[in-house]
């Protein structure tokens, strides 16, 4: 077991009083396994994200058992986080730029990244051997001039290539587990395919691990062998992508599904989720998705379902499947 | 069915840098970014026309040109048949909106949304403001008094809407309107736009990345690279049978349920500053030929599509 979440709770001190964000989180990840957790905007994937990373804004307090390769994230103090980051646990951002330094050049980064490997794994690489491989790692990431790339800093270069030297820093630092939040939404979609293609690489080359958090249905179908989803900082499925595209259990999954547009208007009306995800600070009683959802009964109103495994490896929160 | 919209030979510049004294005492040549050249097109009342493109292809500069926001730098543009020009521009935006993509940056967020929405005809009109509000799904006595910062980031574009709509205009340019929302209420917002848009007889120019989208909602697509237009026509034509090997990157690069591999184009979009002669798409062209890098491409009439591409030529292929 490479990660195993237990329990998970992340709360934020606000003016209002604490909001809890995140509760009742379980996740198990094998080596070389994708998941994606797909939510809509304050569903909670962002900060499931830092929490694993130990990123959260100082307001947040993380609850429960993270535990990477059998090391309790949640306990850990910031400078044995320090030492975790990077070889152990790596993570992409939507806006690339926000992970580089402004005022250092790219091919600097780069050999900062394969000089930290070189002390953990005590590689003993000479210089020009690691201004090599960061040639060589900008090649495999097919961006043009590599030597050229390498002078510049990152505000010269495009969205797509700021994106794909950060994926170069995953690929020297190889690590265990990959966060990547969101990494395609400032992209275009020709560059997203590049993207998606590159994970891909990754998970099949090095067996690395993905966490792809996304609010794309269809991409996270594309990438990952397992799709959890969120709502208002539930898991409300999770289910192998296959079975959760086919057959989904739970009413919110279905409506996502079905708001997808993939024919034309003359096919009728789009379906739609009547409403909009509810606030944190004024959650309804029950089931935290009975205001919008279309099967909605009695028992949805008084109390919240539990997070149910069933016996084909999928979980619902569901009243419909007790 | 009247043309409600013609684009003749249409060019935009845009200069890189303003011009300083020394340029102008050294004679110094600004170089000029070309945004969108060679358009030429007609759209014809009650229509959606979708234009998809990547960021930087210059089609939300073809939304600002119809909004008349940009004036255009070659080139003549016709509304319902007359040129447009500063004597009737007036005219022309009276019947042309704009609604912007991220909603909660294009409106004053002190303004109330009475207020908000009533700006646009100059005089508070309380009959039309309620109207209107109804139509895109807000109830006028609970939500008059707030601020935009009281709604979500659906209902905020909604309230966008209804401020185009309030001077009942015959067109409207949608520039990514749904692309800063949620999933579940981008298809509220979709079935919004096309109900209004029935009710009221408009037209759409529907500007967005997302061909799921362009394909649910339009009757014709244009295509745009590297500030052309690379292939246009009707909707179920290029969705189905797409002739430019752009258009057909572009609909296998995106991801869908019904497989698990996306197709990846590699390189990135030619700079516009200096574009590439020939054909703008050649470097990144799986079926590059020799005359693609030496000579433009014309528009070639296939099937009823206009596509600019050397693989249709005289040849009939």
């Amino acid at each position: 077991m490479l990660l195993e979440i237990k329990d998970l709770n992340v709360s934020y001190k606000t003016v209002n009083g604490v909001a809890s964000i995140l509760e009742d989180f379980q996740l198990q990840m094998q080596e070389g396994q994708i998941v994606s957790i797909v939510g809509e905007s304050g569903s909670g994937k962002s900060t499931l994200g830092q929490a694993v990373t130990k990123l959260l804004p100082m307001s947040g307090i993380a609850e429960g058992q993270i535990l990477l390769n059998g090391t309790n994230i949640v306990k850990l103090r910031e400078d044995q986080m320090t030492e975790q980051r990077g070889t152990e646990v790596f993570m992409i951002f939507q806006n690339p730029l926000n992970s580089l330094n402004p005022v250092k050049r790219v091919g600097s980064q780069l050999i900062e990244a394969i000089n930290i490997r070189n002390t953990r794994k005590k590689e003993n690489l000479t210089e020009e051997l690691m201004y090599e491989e960061a040639v060589e790692t900008l090649k495999i990431m097919r961006l043009p001039d590599p030597d050229e790339i390498m002078k510049r800093y990152p505000h010269e270069l495009s969205g797509g290539q700021v994106q794909r030297v950060v994926i170069s820093m995953a690929i020297i630092l190889k690590p265990k587990l990959l966060i990547a939040d969101e990494p395609t939404t400032a992209l275009d979609v020709t560059i997203q395919a590049q993207v998606i293609n590159l994970l891909k690489q990754l998970n099949r080359e090095y067996k690395m691990s993905i966490i792809f958090i996304t609010h794309d249905l269809s991409l996270a179908y594309v990438l990952s062998d397992r799709i959890i989803v969120m709502y208002a900082g539930r898991i409300v499925e999770s289910n192998p992508s296959e079975s959760l595209i086919k057959s989904p259990l739970h009413p919110y999954t279905d409506g996502l599904l079905k708001s997808v547009p993939t024919d034309y208007k003359t096919s009728g009306t789009l379906f739609s989720i009547s409403g909009s995800p509810p606030s944190f600070f004024d959650m309804p009683v029950g089931c935290r998705f009975n205001l919008r959802c279309p099967k909605v009964f009695e028992k949805c109103r008084e109390e919240e379902p539990k997070l149910r495994g069933r016996t084909d490896g999928s979980s619902v929160r569901c009243w419909l499947y007790e | 069915m009247s043309e409600i919209f013609r684009f003749e030979d249409v060019k935009k510049l845009y200069p890189v840098q303003k011009k300083q004294l020394l340029d102008v005492i050294f004679r110094r040549k600004i170089p000029d970014v070309r945004a969108l050249e060679h358009v030429n097109l007609s759209l014809d009342e009650g229509k959606i026309l979708a234009v998809v493109g990547e960021s930087g292809s210059g089609k939300s500069t073809m939304g600002k040109i119809v909004a008349t926001i940009e004036t255009i730098s070659g080139g003549k543009l016709f509304f319902e048949g007359k040129e447009v020009n500063p004597g009737n521009i007036r005219e022309v935006r009276r019947n042309v909106s704009m609604v912007f993509q991220n909603p909660s940056t294009s409106i004053n967020p002190r303004m109330r949304i009475k207020e908000l929405v009533s700006e646009p005809l100059g005089k508070f009109d309380e009959k039309a403001v309620r109207d209107v509000l109804n139509s895109v799904g807000l109830d006028y006595d609970d939500s008059k008094d707030k601020q935009p910062r009281e709604f979500s980031g659906g209902q905020v574009q909604r309230i966008a809407i209804a401020r185009a709509l309030i001077k009942d205009p015959k067109l409207l340019v949608l520039d990514e309107p749904t692309s800063a929302l949620d999933e579940s209420i981008q298809a509220q917002m979709l079935n919004l736009l096309i109900s209004l848009q029935k009710k009221n007889k408009l037209t759409y120019i529907f500007i967005t990345h997302n061909i799921g989208v362009a394909k649910y909602i339009s009757d014709e697509i244009i295509v745009i690279y590297a500030g052309e237009i690379v292939e246009y026509g009707d909707t179920r034509k290029i969705i189905e049978t797409p002739k430019h090997p752009y258009t057909q990157l572009l609909i296998n690069s995106i991801p869908s349920f019904k497989s698990k591999t996306v197709a990846s184009p590699v390189g990135d979009v030619p700079s516009l500053i200096n574009p590439p002669e020939g054909c703008r798409f050649h470097s990144r062209c799986p079926f590059v030929m020799e005359i693609c890098k030496g000579r433009e491409p014309p528009y070639i009439d296939v099937n009823g599509v206009k596509v600019k591409c050397w693989l249709y030529g005289e040849n009939g292929n």
